[in-house]
């Protein structure tokens, strides 16, 4: 909606829908595009040219490599670029100031960004998911804290990266 | 326990002496004879017992205080030892066992101290844990299944999310096909309501046009029908002749015409008869007339005659011609020569030849005169060549003592015997020509008598015969011919009278010389029998013509006979002409259409009153034409009906299978769970990856928990030792931690094999590992005393850097004269002895 409500006379977008739009949602998003504006599309993962699209959008045979690294798609892109022609001069780049939901891989912990969801595969113990929980990690994987002397003697010797599967193995029945 | 701060009053020659350690390492330094040794003895007297006779040899002997005090962290609280304080915290086997280092060091490693063995031996707190790590180590094979059963449980999850997102995909891709069928349905939907629209409108107003169309047929007929009835009711007033009238009157027609045509072709054929007879007669006249005589038969005797007299005349003719014939050519010689012949021709002959001998003979004569004379002219010739070649040679060998122009003479000599030998040469080439000439006239000579002989033979053979004898025979055949000749010349001349007769005769009629006669014999015999002929033709012609006469007068009461019946068939009718009769013919026709078309047109009215379009349309091209388009716009319209049904039936179809929203939820629902899955897999991969690792760890621990401390402190022995020599290889650690060395097969003691310094390193090593065996809860500090003194540089850097990761969890103090240790250390000493 934010792209539509561009003031441009001609807009134009590449990879808008990906791959799980489906043709009425389509149809639908494409029949919001107003009426004085015209829009041109190309997708990579749908074919438009038979759906019932409005007079005003066009659907482009072939992708320009000026644009190769170019996509207006929420899903692909963290932040989505838009194509927008004024007047009939050369074009700019348009960044959405929306983000993307684009699954990113962080090698450091650091407080997510907007469309962000933080996930940590390293086990934690269960004590300390309340405070990651505060960094707003979702751990997927944590252990439980030490039930005796003897476990909790043990566990310190363990080294970090082996105590989830120090304690798994402890309470492995058998 | 750390050495935090000591005091020394007076201790040997240190007095008032106050230094504070620090947790790591810690460096005195001094140089020999500064009392470094004297305060290692001091922290040893606080920290263990040391004999009286020890001590006595630090006590002040000028009678100053003696003593001092340190303050060390020991089970997390400070305690200050003195010197001569009598409890001290450590045994000092103990304590010498594990904290001291000296220069003075026994470096007999014969043994540990019971006491530290027993300690090892006893320490049952872990039992416990060990215990537990084996139960832990057994765990894990299982566990290692489970996390492989778990990860192959999630990928057969993954794959059948994989799977059903596929088929999401390809469902999806369906939809899109689907959402384009729908479109495109729509729009044909669209296009054929609207075609079904324009093809009603085309329909109401073709019906329009056929109603227009039978309204204005309706008036037509009426009007037609009308007009129908008045010509009939006009054509009835007169006369009407129908077929068989018709053609009884045609055929009484025809008899009549028929006869006067036969009559009329009779008259002719009569007339030209006449005409034909008329003409052969006068051409017979002419003939006659020709003839130049009175009557034909007394002309036709005399052609006869003439013609035998002329075929006389031939016969004789070819006998006179047949005798002129029988000369032959070469009785001319005959004729020239007479009887004396055969004679002269010979002599005639012979002249030729020897005219042509005797020229040849005298070039001949010429020829050797000639080679002769210049056969003479090479002789000499020849000779003075040689005489002159002679005459320059001497010369030439004179001219050697003479002078210079003694050899122009010489070349003069020279040149004339050449000039002459050129001469020698020319001579002798017309001499070889003059000679192939005479050889040629010889060759002649020699054919000229070989044609003399020849010639007589040749001669004979001119007349075809062989020999004389023969050639008489010939002759005698002349003079028989010659006799003959008068009597045939006599005969002639009386022929040439008569045919000059028979030519008078004949020249009236065209006859020149005596070739013409047959040709004109042959015309008057032909006009003779053309005069018969047509004498002949004359009598047949009359003899027609009268039969023609009986017939024309037969042929003229017949005509009159038909032509009184047809006047009398025409008045029967009331009509005077053979033309009333074919217009009253005509009529009873037009009459016969007039009722055929009031039928046809009543029929028509009925049709269109019935409203029956397939009679009408077998009539009307222009209403057929309606009607057919009538029929294809139904038929369209039927047609577009149907496929209106049959989309819009396909649509609903379609529009049945559209449930977009909650597949694309399953599919999201679908994306979320494989990501978790592919992270899970992620998890049980890295613990997958960490699993031997731990096992690996727990092994250790519990090495370390349940293994010999034989073991554990020969393995930290002999690793610590490696780092200062390869000798390490060869220890071997005995059950009291005495230590051996294995030399071939053989174990000796250290003392006896090693060099003190290895000895040294070794000791350092055995100290440094018993202490860590024995895991005290609480690290004792390192006390060396200029320990170091026999390292050699290399080996002073490996215990620096010892030192310095030892000191990381254990104190150390280092006390030491070497600068170079301080310097690879790279710590600043804590205090400095002078």
């Amino acid at each position: 909606m934010e792209f539509l409500s561009l003031d441009a006379q001609e807009l134009l977008a590449w990879n808008l829908f990906g791959d799980l739009a489906m043709p009425q949602q389509i149809e639908q998003i494409l029949s919001l595009v107003p009426a004085d504006k015209t829009l041109r599309l190309r997708e990579e993962n749908v074919t438009l040219e038979h759906l019932a699209l409005p007079s005003n959008v066009f659907v482009l045979e072939e992708r320009d490599p000026e644009f190769e690294n170019f996509s207006s798609n929420p899903v692909e892109v963290e932040k989505p670029l838009f194509f927008v022609k004024e007047d009939n001069e050369p074009g700019v780049f348009i960044e959405s100031s929306v983000r993307g939901c684009k699954p990113v891989q962080r090698e450091t912990f650091s407080t997510p960004e907007e469309g962000q969801v933080l996930y940590t595969l390293e086990p934690f113990a269960e004590d300390k998911i309340e405070e990651l929980a505060r960094l707003q990690f979702r751990v997927l994987n944590s252990y439980r804290v030490a039930k005796n002397d003897l476990e909790r003697r043990l566990l310190k010797k363990v080294p970090e990266r082996f105590r989830a599967l120090f304690v798994e193995m402890l309470d492995l029945q058998g | 326990m750390q050495i935090r701060q000591l005091y020394i009053k007076g201790f040997g020659k240190l007095k008032h002496l106050q230094i504070s350690f620090n947790s790591g390492l810690n460096i005195i330094y001094g140089p020999n004879e500064s009392g470094k040794t004297t305060l290692y003895n001091f922290v040893r007297s606080c920290l263990c017992n040391l004999d009286e006779s020890e001590l006595k040899k630090y006590e002040p002997w000028d009678g100053e205080e003696f003593g001092g005090e340190i303050s060390i962290y020991r089970d997390k609280e400070e305690v200050v030892l003195s010197s001569f304080s009598a409890e001290k915290p450590f045994e000092r086997s103990f304590a010498d066992s594990l904290m001291f280092l000296s220069d003075e060091e026994d470096v007999e490693l014969r043994k540990a101290e019971d006491s530290l063995v027993a300690r090892m031996r006893n320490n049952l707190q872990r039992v416990e844990e060990a215990q537990l790590l084996k139960l832990l180590l057994n765990k894990v094979p299982d566990y290692g299944e489970i996390l492989l059963s778990e990860k192959r449980q999630l990928e057969i999850k993954l794959k059948e999310i994989e799977n059903e997102l596929q088929k999401f995909h390809r469902a999806r891709q369906e939809s899109f096909l689907r959402a384009a069928e729908i479109s495109k349905l729509t729009q044909k939907i669209s296009t054929l309501h609207e075609e079904q629209v324009k093809l009603q409108t085309q329909m109401d107003r073709l019906y329009q046009r056929i109603e227009e169309f039978l309204k204005q047929l309706s008036q037509d007929l009426e009007r037609k029908l009308k007009e129908i009835e008045d010509r009939l009711a006009h054509e009835k007033k007169y006369t009407i002749i129908d077929d068989p009238e018709y053609e009884h009157i045609s055929e009484a027609k025809a008899r009549l015409e028929e006869s006067s045509a036969l009559y009329k072709e009779r008259s002719a054929k009569m007339e030209e008869m006449s005409r034909l007879l008329q003409k052969i007669i006068e051409e017979r006249e002419e003939l006659l007339k020709s003839f130049g005589e009175k009557d034909v038969e007394t002309f036709r005797l005399k052609v006869k005659n003439l013609h035998l007299t002329y075929k006389l005349l031939e016969t004789k003719l070819e006998q006179i011609r047949e005798f002129e014939s029988s000369y032959q050519d070469n009785w001319k010689y005959f004729e020239k020569f007479g009887e004396n012949f055969l004679d002269e021709l010979m002599n005639e002959r012979m002249r030729v030849q020897d005219q042509e001998e005797a020229q040849l003979r005298g070039k001949l004569k010429v020829l050797e005169e000639d080679v002769a004379k210049d056969k003479r002219r090479i002789g000499q010739s020849r000779l003075t060549a040689i005489v002159l070649l002679l005459a320059a040679v001497v010369s030439t060998i004179l001219g050697f003592s003479m002078t210079r122009w003694w050899f122009m003479f010489s070349g003069a000599l020279g040149l004339g015997a050449l000039i002459f030998a050129l001469r020698v040469r020319s001579l002798d080439k017309r001499v070889s020509r003059m000679e192939e000439e005479t050889l040629k006239c010889q060759l002649e000579l020699r054919t000229i008598e070989k044609k003399r002989a020849m010639t007589v033979q040749k001669f004979l053979e001119s007349f075809g015969v062989k020999d004389a004898t023969q050639l008489r025979q010939i002759y005698q055949e002349y003079r028989d011919w010659l006799r003959e000749k008068e009597r045939f010349e006599r005969v002639k001349s009386e022929l040439q009278r008569e045919v000059e007769d028979l030519l008078r005769e004949l020249r009236q009629h065209g006859a020149q010389e005596l070739s013409d006669v047959p040709t004109v014999i042959l015309r008057l015999e032909e006009k003779v029998s053309l005069f018969d002929e047509k004498t002949l033709k004359i009598a047949q012609l009359r003899e027609t013509i009268e039969q023609l006469r009986n017939e024309l007068n037969d042929l003229d009461r017949e005509r009159k006979l038909r032509e009184t019946e047809f006047e009398q068939l025409l008045q029967s009718f009331d009509v005077k002409s053979f033309d009333e009769v074919r217009e009253a013919h005509e009529r009873y026709y037009r009459i016969e259409n007039l009722l055929f078309e009031r039928e046809k047109v009543e029929r028509v009215k009925n049709c269109v009153e019935k409203r029956d379009f397939e009679c009408l349309s077998k009539q009307y091209a222009a209403l057929s034409n309606l009607l057919d388009e009538k029929a294809k716009l139904e038929s369209l319209l039927k047609q577009v009906g149907e496929d209106l049904s049959g989309l819009q039936s396909e649509l609903v179809e379609l529009e049945k299978h559209v449930d977009d929203e909650s597949m694309l939820q399953r599919a999201v629902e679908l994306l979320k769970e494989r990501s978790l899955i592919e992270l899970r897999i992620l998890t049980l991969n890295m613990k997958l990856e960490r699993l031997p690792s731990l096992s690996q760890f727990l092994s250790c621990e519990l090495e370390n928990l349940t293994g010999s401390y034989v073991r554990s402190f020969a393995s930290l022995f002999v690793n610590i030792f490696k780092k200062f020599s390869k000798l390490a290889d060869n220890v071997v650690v005995d059950k009291d931690l005495s230590v051996k060395i294995a030399v071939g097969s053989d174990l000796q003691r250290t003392q006896t094999v090693l060099s003190r310094a290895t000895l040294d390193q070794m000791v350092l090593s055995y100290k440094l590992a018993l202490h860590d065996v024995l895991e005290l809860s609480e690290p004792l500090p390192l006390i060396v005393d200029n320990f170091m003194i026999r390292f050699d540089e290399e080996r002073l850097r490996t215990v620096a850097v010892l030192l310095n990761e030892l000191s990381k969890r254990r104190q150390v103090v280092l006390l030491t004269s070497d600068k170079q240790l301080v310097d690879f250390l790279g710590v600043e000493p804590i205090a400095r002895l002078s």
